[in-house]
């Protein structure tokens, strides 16, 4: 069992039957998470695809080449991005899993740039829409594939996502929302119940230490750290073998050079199938 | 009245300094049969306000023809991220005009409605309002409460790929709308492409996206007009032909993919294979 493994059955067990989730731009692991909640727990949870711009309820399996059969073919509903940011991103309100290259220990975020906008060091593809909901929203959760120093920052490049603000400077900036509701990386689950980030649980396997080591801010440790609950067995069963077979769920975890021959491997067994 | 215009027609289309709005949804439904005719037109100093970016726009960006970039997201998702627009913001060489979701969205919105500006909730509390100092702060005259007001914005030229049409320019686009209807409706110059182009009676009930028989729009027959991107439900994404432009791209081989795709797919296919021997 992989901590991938365990991130993602993570991710899964925060939907709740009947939530409605948006699936954003370039974050193929939450369509593993997704699908599993909806084989589970959450048969009736409402799916929202930013690839397809489609409500689906098809769960699997995951491909690259052929995405859009899962999230058009047969879908509910196509809509458009005019129809997301007026109706369905701020009345449906979804839940989402955001994926940032940075977040600060107020669980601020950054999609933009490494280095000065001006001129980067290293830019970024852009927010999608993360800088039009943190504002407001509820409902986000972060996550990041590969909890390390260089994620977690003790001060972002770039705001383009909204953190756990104080009163005052809410009032100040006309932000009503809370932050974002949890982070789920390979080590652990995290969250925000004071106004910097803290240990909800750890995966099985994981050491305190990795999680000082591989955050760049202090995150206190509790004296009895809780355990995420591990995979089951029919879970894992459903994520080899139903919902991604050809194990797309790992590429957002593997660095270029890996995630280069992954994406080679992962296109012959498509053409294949 | 739309008219029909062959591929090699679109060439004489373009214009330097022109803003130009792709669409299709980053790998998906991308109009690169015209946006090969767009980078053999030669025409440079373009503004790109899409709503996303993708392959497409990065041949745009690495061939040396963007000067000005308007998109909420320029990347290959899980190709990772576009080599040539990545490059080339590092190296000060193209604009960037800092784009969300509801930026975009929310200014096509405005121009269509003959509004200046329209309110949006997002943007507080981010640097986004750092990078655009052209965008305001309104408060509600009802509410008292605070928002960005979006300018109206839109596009000179929309180039959109359609899943089928039929000849009087009843255009169906598929999947992944993206904002390709708004900017097929808002842009002087409207070129589609369409993979299909069928009789009427096989328009399904209620399905036409873009009833544009009305408007002085060019259509353009161009079967896989999107490939290497997919155009739902024909054909999917051709994942060896994007490998293939992240693997040259990043190993100083990006003229030579530029190259064989404006050769066609037959090039690219060659490529391909020779760079699945190193992978």
């Amino acid at each position: 069992m992989s901590r991938i493994d365990t991130l993602i059955v993570a991710m899964a067990r925060e939907v709740q039957n009947g939530d409605c989730w948006a699936q954003g731009i370039a974050t193929p692991m939450t369509a593993a998470a997704l699908m599993l909640a909806k084989r589970t727990h959450a048969p009736k949870a409402l799916l929202g695809y930013a690839i397809g711009n489609s409500f689906s309820d098809r769960s699997g399996p995951l491909s690259i080449t052929r995405v859009e059969e899962l999230t058009l073919s047969g879908c509910l509903r196509k809509w458009s991005f005019t129809d997301a940011t007026r109706e369905f991103l701020p009345h449906l309100n979804p839940h989402e899993f955001l994926r940032p290259a940075q977040i600060d220990p107020t669980g601020a975020t950054n999609n933009i740039c490494l280095g000065p906008w001006e001129k980067p060091t290293l830019r970024l593809p852009g927010c999608g829409g993360i800088a039009d909901v943190t504002p407001y929203s509820k409902t986000a959760r972060l996550y990041v594939p590969r909890h390390t120093a260089k994620a977690l920052v003790p001060q972002l490049d770039f705001r383009s996502g909204v953190g756990r603000l104080g009163k005052e400077e809410r009032q100040m900036a006309g932000v009503t929302g809370p932050g974002p509701v949890k982070l789920f990386t390979d080590l652990g689950v995290f969250h925000w119940p004071g106004s910097t980030m803290e240990i909800l649980t750890l995966h099985p396997g994981v050491t305190a230490d990795e999680v000082t080591t591989g955050t760049g801010f202090p995150v206190p440790i509790p004296a009895e750290i809780k355990l995420t609950p591990a995979p089951t067995e029919e879970e894992l069963r459903l994520l080899r073998e139903e919902i991604d077979p050809h194990g797309l769920r790992e590429l957002e975890s593997l660095n270029t050079r890996e995630r280069l021959v992954r994406l080679a491997q992962v296109l012959r067994a498509e053409a294949r199938a | 009245m739309p008219g029909w215009i062959s591929l090699s027609d679109v060439r004489g289309q373009f214009a330097d300094g022109q803003v130009i709005s792709i669409g299709g949804m980053t790998l998906y439904r991308r109009p690169c049969a015209l946006v090969r005719e767009l980078l053999a037109s030669g025409a440079r100093d373009l503004t790109l306000m899409s709503f996303t970016s993708g392959i497409e726009s990065d041949l745009l960006v690495g061939a040396g023809r963007v000067s000005t970039v308007r998109s909420c997201y320029f990347g290959l998702e899980v190709f990772g991220l576009a080599p040539m627009f990545t490059k080339f913001v590092a190296d000060g060489a193209v604009r960037l005009v800092e784009e969300t979701e509801a930026t975009l969205a929310q200014g096509f919105a405005a121009k269509l409605n003959h509004l200046g500006f329209l309110p949006i909730q997002g943007l507080l509390g981010t640097d986004v309002l750092n990078v655009r100092p052209d965008l305001k702060i309104v408060t509600c005259p009802y509410t008292g409460s605070r928002h960005v007001a979006v300018p109206a914005i839109a596009p000179e030229v929309a180039l959109v790929h359609a899943s089928m049409a039929d000849e009087d320019g009843n255009v169906v686009l598929g999947g992944n709308l993206a904002l390709d209807r708004e900017i097929a409706l808002l842009a002087k110059k409207v070129i589609i492409s369409v993979d299909r182009v069928v009789p009427r009676s096989e328009i399904p009930e209620g399905g036409v996206d873009l009833p544009l028989s009305t408007r002085d729009v060019m259509l353009v027959h161009a079967p896989e007009g999107a490939w290497p991107t997919s155009c739902h439900p024909h054909y999917g994404l051709d994942g060896g032909a994007m490998l293939a432009y992240v693997v040259s791209a990043g190993t100083g081989g990006f003229e030579r993919y530029l190259s064989a795709f404006l050769g066609g797919r037959r090039a690219v296919d060659t490529l391909v294979a020779e760079l699945e021997k190193l992978v």
